[in-house]
Parts: structure tokens; sequence; C-alpha cells
């Protein structure tokens, strides 16, 4: 029955292009059991990145090799956003298996705050209005998901990594499947002291200064569940413990307050997907809590943020007079939060209706959506976009094109905040466009003495246009405190260029990673007429952002270089003053291998290779040079 | 073979340019011919402030004065800045530092070791530096800029002026709760010693003397007290008048003194004055605010210089008006324009 499903269904062979042996219907499930009830916009431009962990790259390095967004980092072990497309780090949304992580009270992720090892995929959707999950990502979203590795038997790791100041990292993982059950434990910490030197750019002649107050302790465990009900119905369940304590550095030239940091965060979800003969549905709920503690000992700073997140959803996908596929999803979500910066405990509820409907075409494929969502009593914006795949000529080349609505509630902290907070924000609501074309081309030799090669090739080009009005921001008033209020209106345009080669052969895979952005991201329309800071770019928004990855494998070697260049960034909006471009490369060899029944993997990496001195926020200073190396014991 | 020449020459041009390092201006004016210097505060924690030199006589200001001199910026939120014996101390809260300058701005000494410094003053060989979070006066040896003595306070000192051989210093309490009673010390800078102490309305936020009296603006405390102009006659050490604003959420800052015309100038959202008369004293509208976010108030030599800060985050202008209330000039200068001296 299975079987005839997937074969009908021409959606989930969109999702899994590879092929899957039906004879065991438990085997299928376990698949079955990483796929989404609903899929992404096939017409938008989204990236899925594997996560392996064994390489030791952070989430943030992870999309800075795999992606063209552009990351903002406050330095090693401290706050890292990222922003698409002109826009900033509010208007990103983070989903972590379907539900919004975004803070409630600040309206942002931090990324250093989530190990990639906890993490089995990433989607990046860096079209506007793209996220099937929710509202929110005006810029575009960053999609978290835990796919269980159903693996039978019992197998377990142990990694650790070494590195430049004192940083070390340990984890453990463990996990027994059998045909019914799958559970995985991890475990993680990691410290650092992250002591290093850094020109001081606020000295004549740069001397070269040590970083202070900028120690991290970290420690994790997550647990993951699967277990098949029969042969139509699966649960999988993750719950994770995440705890940050660091200390947050002066700025070049200041003097340190003992800042420090701790961040604390249970996340959890419990998903019951069943696979019917007409329908697929998928019903899951999630429990977050989350603290946050701010210290600044000399001041006397003591400031406390906790925040609880009890979120359900209802996902259906199923086939409409025997032609269209529909996806459709109900949501909600409540949320309570406390902070030393609001005069009670402040609620708010989400909930959200979302339908999707698309079709599969002989030379194309298109889709439309809708969005409507109430907030606590308030009817949110109706959020509607569409878009197109046409491939004429078989798959190698693809046109896709779209357009979206979409809005950003204000945070809590935007209405609440004491004092100023302003309940009469309006939404952020902005639209996006984007139009591109995809060239894919492989080449293939067959030989029977195994030296046969593939290449694969993707170009694809694209170019985007995006507005948003009622930017909200952050202003002084005549009392002497500030007030957020809806200042302006934000215009980003530019072209996204990528192109992604790979060589495999028996024993050798080559793969080359090009992606260049180019934003003209401009202020439009204040509030206060011939305003000077019309027509001038955003804040930290690079017009030029280019990365390229290379990586060379060859039988049980691997080595890659990543290099990165980021244009320079305004970093006041009368475009006066600005942080320079920098152009750092990172690079790393590994060797893995098996003895007896462990497989073990033995990496060094170097980061900064060339010793570039660089701030990617004013004043923020990034190690030069630094190294680490890792081992990765696994049976 | 040729192109191995190329590809050598473009990874030369990147790596072998002379590299910026952090926040760096696009414009670095031409030298300025100016006599006045214009502080721009910066914003917290982003090392971008800098000094403007303006010349009243032809209009013109010059910006990023003191990185045109030195090379570098001067740090993170300049606070103020004063002239003594032909040396310009600025004082940078954030780097905790005094930056020591002659009259061309050319750096000749950092004075580091402070906890949160705000105002200086001077006596004889010594300064006098003023700190938010220290509960203390820093006293600097100027024969070889070491911090020798720490004068303790009640919290935060703020405003110091010397009178006849006495520093006045203004005492806002512990910072965070602003709860009061505050103070105007007299401390003799000879001995160090804290002489007389005089309470004052609480939060006071800026003072000047005039002839023979110290004028005090106090910001009040939410709906329990209004803000305060007090006049303390300085010979007797006693508050002589007092005039009480008429609502709480008057915010009235910035007090500044012009002594060509004998008036009181400050901001309460727009910029008023009032003329130094305790028989009739009633403070009047001297320029309406529209737009304008007015930050800092100077007087010099009767012409006022009112600066808008706009949002803290781009160039801020200096509106700059004759004592009759004639606007004279407006200039861009940089991020926060604070203070004009």
């Amino acid at each position: 029955m299975l079987g005839k499903w997937l074969k009908n269904s021409g959606l989930s062979l969109l999702v899994f292009s590879v092929s899957i042996g039906f004879s065991q219907r438990t085997d299928t499930l376990k698949i079955f059991a990483k796929e989404e009830m609903l899929t992404s916009l096939q017409s938008f431009s989204s990236i899925e990145i594997t996560v392996d962990s064994s390489n030791f790259s952070s989430l943030d390095e992870l999309l800075e090799q795999n992606s063209p967004v552009y990351l903002k980092n406050y330095g090693q072990g401290q706050l890292a956003t990222l922003s698409i497309r002109g826009n900033g780090a509010s208007q990103t949304q983070l989903f972590w298996n379907g539900f919004k992580m975004n803070s409630p009270t600040l309206g942002q992720t931090d990324l250093s705050l989530i190990p990639s090892f906890f993490i089995s995929e990433l989607e990046l959707n860096y079209s506007g209005g793209s996220s099937v999950n929710g509202s929110g990502g005006i810029g575009g979203s960053l999609d978290l998901s835990n796919k269980l590795n159903w693996k039978k038997g019992l197998h377990g790791s142990y990694e650790k990594q070494f590195g430049s100041f004192l940083n070390s990292t340990s984890r453990y993982q463990l996990s027994f499947g059998t045909k019914k059950l799958y559970q995985q434990f991890k475990f993680l910490t990691k410290k650092g002291e992250n002591n290093f030197s850094f020109p001081n750019s606020s000295k004549l002649n740069n001397p070269v200064d040590n970083q202070i107050n900028n120690k991290l302790w970290q420690w994790g465990g997550q647990y993951e569940f699967g277990y098949i009900i029969n042969e139509n119905n699966i649960i999988q369940a993750t719950a994770v413990y995440f705890d940050s304590w660091r200390e947050i550095p002066p700025i070049i030239g200041g003097v340190s307050n003992q800042e420090t940091q701790e961040d604390k965060a249970i996340r959890s979800f419990i998903s019951w997907k069943s696979y019917q003969k007409k329908f697929k549905s998928d019903f899951r709920v999630s429990f977050f809590n989350e603290k946050l503690n701010f210290t600044d000992s000399v001041s006397s700073i003591f400031s406390e943020v906790s925040v609880k997140t009890y979120q359900a959803q209802h996902r259906m996908s199923f086939k409409l007079f025997k032609a269209f596929d529909v996806e459709t999803s109900l949501q909600n979500s409540y949320a309570e939060a406390n902070s030393t910066g609001f005069e009670e405990l402040k609620t708010r509820n989400e909930a959200g209706a979302y339908v999707k409907i698309s079709k599969t075409l002989n030379k194309g494929y298109y889709e439309v959506f809708g969005r409507q969502e109430l907030i606590d009593d308030d009817f949110s914006p109706f959020v509607f976009g569409g878009g197109f795949v046409y491939n004429p000529f078989k798959n190698w080349i693809k046109l896709k094109g779209n357009i979206s609505s979409n809005y950003r509630v204000p945070t809590l902290n935007d209405l609440y905040w004491a004092e100023g907070g302003n309940v009469d924000l309006l939404p952020e609501n902005g639209w996006s466009g984007e139009f591109g074309l995809v060239l894919n081309s492989g080449s293939k030799t067959k030989a029977k003495d195994g030296r046969g090669y593939l290449i694969e090739s993707t170009y694809s080009l694209s170019t985007f246009i995006n507005q948003t009005e009622n930017w909200i921001q952050w202003v002084p008033t005549d009392f002497g405190y500030w007030s957020p209020t809806n200042v302006k209106q934000i215009e980003n345009k530019g072209v996204e260029a990528q192109i992604d080669w790979q060589y495999y052969s028996k024993k050798t895979n080559i793969k080359t990673k090009l992606f260049y952005t180019y934003t003209h991201s401009r202020n439009k329309d204040f509030l206060i007429e011939d305003d000077e800071r019309a027509n001038r770019i955003p804040v930290y928004i690079p017009t030029h952002k280019a990365n390229a990855y290379f990586s060379y494998s060859r039988n049980k070697f691997t080595a890659f270089y990543s290099q990165i260049y980021n244009g320079k960034v305004f970093i006041d909006e009368s475009n006066s003053t600005y942080l320079p471009h920098y152009f750092p490369a990172n690079t790393g060899l590994s060797y893995s291998n098996k003895l007896k029944n462990i497989n073990y993997k033995i990496g060094g990496r170097i980061k900064n290779v060339f010793n570039e001195p660089y701030q990617v926020v004013a004043n923020r200073p990034i190690p030069g040079r630094n190294y680490s190396i890792n081992v990765t014991l696994s049976f | 073979m040729k192109n191995i020449h190329i590809y050598i020459g473009i990874i030369l041009l990147l790596f072998g340019c002379k590299k910026e390092i952090g926040p760096q201006s696009v414009n670095p004016d031409e030298k300025g011919s100016g006599k006045l210097i214009v502080i721009n505060e910066g914003n917290f924690g982003f090392g971008n402030a800098s000094v403007s030199i303006y010349n009243p006589s032809t209009g013109e200001i010059a910006n990023n004065q003191y990185r045109a001199a030195n090379g570098v910026g001067i740090g993170d939120v300049l606070q103020s800045v004063n002239r003594y014996q032909d040396r310009l101390y600025f004082v940078v809260n954030n780097s905790g530092k005094v930056v020591v300058t002659d009259t061309n701005l050319k750096l000749i000494t950092e004075i580091p070791g402070f906890n949160s410094p705000r105002y200086i003053e001077f006596y004889g060989n010594k300064a006098f530096v003023t700190d938010l979070k220290q509960k203390a006066v820093y006293v600097v040896n100027l024969l070889n800029y070491q911090i020798t003595n720490q004068i303790p306070t009640q919290g935060w000192t703020e405003h110091i002026v010397l009178y006849q051989n006495r520093l006045y210093v203004m005492d806002r309490g512990d910072y965070l709760s602003n709860s009061g009673p505050n103070y105007i010390y007299e401390i003799n800078p000879i001995s160090l010693i804290k002489e007389d102490s005089i309470q004052v309305g609480t939060n006071p936020n800026s003072m000047i003397l005039d002839n023979n009296n110290l004028w005090v603006l106090s910001s009040g405390k939410g709906t329990i007290e209004k803000p305060k102009l007090q006049r303390m006659n300085v010979l007797r050490d006693s508050i002589d008048f007092s005039y009480t604003f008429p609502s709480y959420s008057d915010n009235p800052s910035r007090l500044c003194y012009d002594d060509v015309k004998d008036e009181l100038y400050f901001i309460n959202s727009s910029v008023y004055k009032v003329t130094n008369d305790t028989s009739s004293f009633n403070p009047i509208l001297f320029f309406q605010k529209t737009t304008e976010n007015f930050y800092g108030l100077s007087v010099i030599q009767g012409i006022i210089y009112a600066t808008d800060a706009k949002n803290y985050n781009q160039s801020g202008d200096i509106n700059i008006f004759n004592n009759d209330g004639l606007k004279i000039n407006k200039v861009t200068s940089s991020i926060i324009p604070q203070l004009v001296r």
C-alpha cells in the first residue's frame, strides 16, 4: 500500500531522489520519518545543508561555507546572527523542527547558542515569505531539524577537539535501534578561554593586545526517540537541554564591566505521523523553556528574561481532484514571558492556518499559498504568494519565479518594555519577488575497470527585490528614554550567482561551491521629510559578498579550503563611518579509516589562515590565525 | 605561463594593500582652521567618537579632526573636553581614559585607569576627574599624568567647577536608582578634603557659575518631585533662590550661561532661556523644536550652539543662534554632537 502511494505521489519522489527498497515496510517508514508533510516551496530559493558534526563546524561556519548569507559575528563564542538579502537579524526567522524559535522578547536567535551537533539538517530559505512553517521571516528563514538516522543495533561515538586559546569540545553519542524502536542520546561540553591577541585599532600604530573577559562554558544533552506503532503510524520525539555561560568582553579600547551572560534552554517536541490511503498527517506539539541572565557586576545590573512557549501544529497533505497536491497546516503558539524590563508577565497567542496548492505539469510546476494568522485578538495581514518552475528542455535548464507577501509582528520588548514600549506599533509588512535561471549539466563515463567518473554542475543566477514598510526601529523620545516606532521603508534589490561543481570517481571526490551576492539596499521614506538618511545604505548590510568552498578527497584523505569576501559595511545611517571589507580564509585536512570495528577520523583545521586582522562588528575583534585538531571514534 | 603572473599580481594586490582595521570614517576632512572644538560622543560600544573644529568667522566645520591629526579614533563615548594651560583634555567615558592633546589636537599622552570618567577641572598641577561608577573624584598629577588620589563621594560625580580656590562637585547619587538625596560638594583642591556639602534638588544634571552664584538644574523624580533650577550663593554656600518647573513631565537639562546678556539657557525639548533676575524669573521659549532632537547646548561669547543628535546613529547637526534668537547657521557634525568649547 505504501509503495503504491509512494509511486502515485510525485511530491515524495521530489523529496527523495534516492531509490528506496519497498520490500520491508518498516524500513520505508523509517525513511518516511524524515519526511515533512509541509514541503518547501519549489519555486523559491533555498539551500539544504546536511550537518556532518564530525567536521566540528559551527552553525555560522556551515552557513558561511554553504550559502550566500551575511553573518554578523561579535567574536569568538559571542553573539552571531544572520541577515538575508539586505534584511536584518530580526527579519530572519528561525524554526526548530517547524516551531518558531526566535525569542518572543528580542525577536532574534543567537546562532552561537545552537550547537550543530544537536541538528541533523538545515534548510535556508532565502526568499522573503518563503517559510512554510510560519510568518516573520521577511528576509528569509532557517529551518533546523532533527531527522532520525535510524540504525539497528548499538552504536556510539566519541569526539574530541582541542583548539587555540584553550578551547576544547567533547561529544558523546549513543544510539540503540530495533525494527520498531530507535533511541539516541547525545552529550556535549565545550569550553574556552578565548584570550586571543588582536591589533588594538583604538591605539596609535595598533599595538597587540589580548582579549579579556571572554571565557566560554557550554554543556548540553539531547534525547531522540522514534517508535513505529504499526505500518501506518510513527512517533518521533526530541528533547534538548543546553546551558551556555559566557563572559562578554569589552569593546576594543573600552573598560571591562565583567559582564556575563547565561542562556539555558529546554526545547522539546513530539510528532505523530500517520500515512493513510487518502492523506498523510502529522500532529506535533512542543514546549520551550528559555532563560537568559545577564550580569554586569561593575554596574550592578542583573537582568533576567524567561520565556515559556507551548506550540501545537497539525499538518496534512493530500490530493485534490486527483490533480492538485494540497498541504495544510493549523497551528497555535502560546508564549509567556517574564523580563526585568516588563512591569508584569506578558503573553502572546498566535494562531495560524496555512494552505499550499501545487501542481506538477509536463514541463514544469506551479504553486500558490496563503496564510492567515490571528495574534491575540487581532487578525494579521493575509499573506500569500505563488511561483512557478518551468523546464522546457528536460532538466538542464530551469526557469523559476515567484512573488510573495510577508509581515513581522513587533516583539514583546517592542510592545511592553518599561519604559518605551509602544503598544500602537504596526507590524512590518513587505513583499518580495524573485526570478532566476538554473542550468544543470552532468557528464558520466562508465568503465569496467572502475575508472569511470561523474561530473555534475549547477549554475544559477537570480535577481531579487524586496520591500518592507513600517520598519521598526527604536528612536529617542522627548522623555529621556527610547521607544520603537515604524520609521521607514527599506528596499533591497540584487543579484545572486552560484556555481556548484562536483566530480566523483571511485577514489576521488572534488567539490566546488562559489557564491556571489550583490545587494542594493536603501533606506526610503522616513517620517521626516528630506531626511538625509533617505537613499543611504542601512547599517551592517554589505553591498558585495562572495564566498568559495573547495574540497578534495582522495582515498581516505579530505582537504578543504574556504574563502570569504565581505565588502565594507556602514555603521551609521548617514554612511559617514564604516568597517572595511575582509577576506579571511579557512582550511583543513582529515583522514578517516577503520581499525577492526572502530571507525576513526583525525583532522586539523586552520582558521583565518592569512592571519587577517578584521572586525565584523565595530570594535569586536576576530582572532587571527588559529588552530584546532580533532579526533572521532565511532562504532 | 603569462597568466600565472597575472594571478600572482592579483593575489599581491589583495594581500599587499595597507589594511584598514576597525571603524573608519568616509571623510577625514582636511585640517580645520577654526578655534572651537566640537565633541561628538559617538555610539556607546562603537568607538566612533570624534572631534570636529568649527570656525565661527567662516561658518565652516571640519569633521574627524582628531583622526586627521593622529591617525586613530579618539575612543568610545567622548563625554567632555576642557582646556588648561595650552592643553586640551578629552574625557573618553567608555574608554576609561583622558586624552591630552595640544591645541592642534596632536596627541601628547593618554591618562588611563579611570572607571567611567565624565568631566575634568584643574587647579595648580592637579586635574580632578569625576566618574559615573567610581564613587569618587580622581586626582591626577599633571606633571607625570598619573592618578594619585581618589576623593570618596556618595555616588556618581558629574559636573565640576572651580571657584576661588574651591571645587564644586555635583554628586548624582546611585546612578542606577537615581533616588537621591543629592549634594554639591565643596572640596579643597589642596588638602583634598570635602569641606561642605549642600543638598540640591533630586537628580541634578547640570550646573554653571555666574558671578557669585552656582546655578544647579535638577531633573526631579517621577511624580514625587518636579524639576528645579536652584541658585546657590557660593560666598555663603546656601541656596537662596529656587524655581520649580510647572510640570512633572518637564525634562530640563544642559544649563548654560551667556555672560554677554546675563541670561541662562537650557533644553526642555525645545531651547529655553531665562533672564538672570530672580525678581521676575520666568523661562521663555528661545527656539521651538520641530523634528530636532536637541541633545547638547553651549553658549560662547553670546552665540548659542544647540546640537541635534537626530536618532543617535547618524550625523548630527549644530544649530547656531545669536542671543537675539536669530538662527545664523546650521552645520552637520558627526555622530551625537554634544558640546562646543
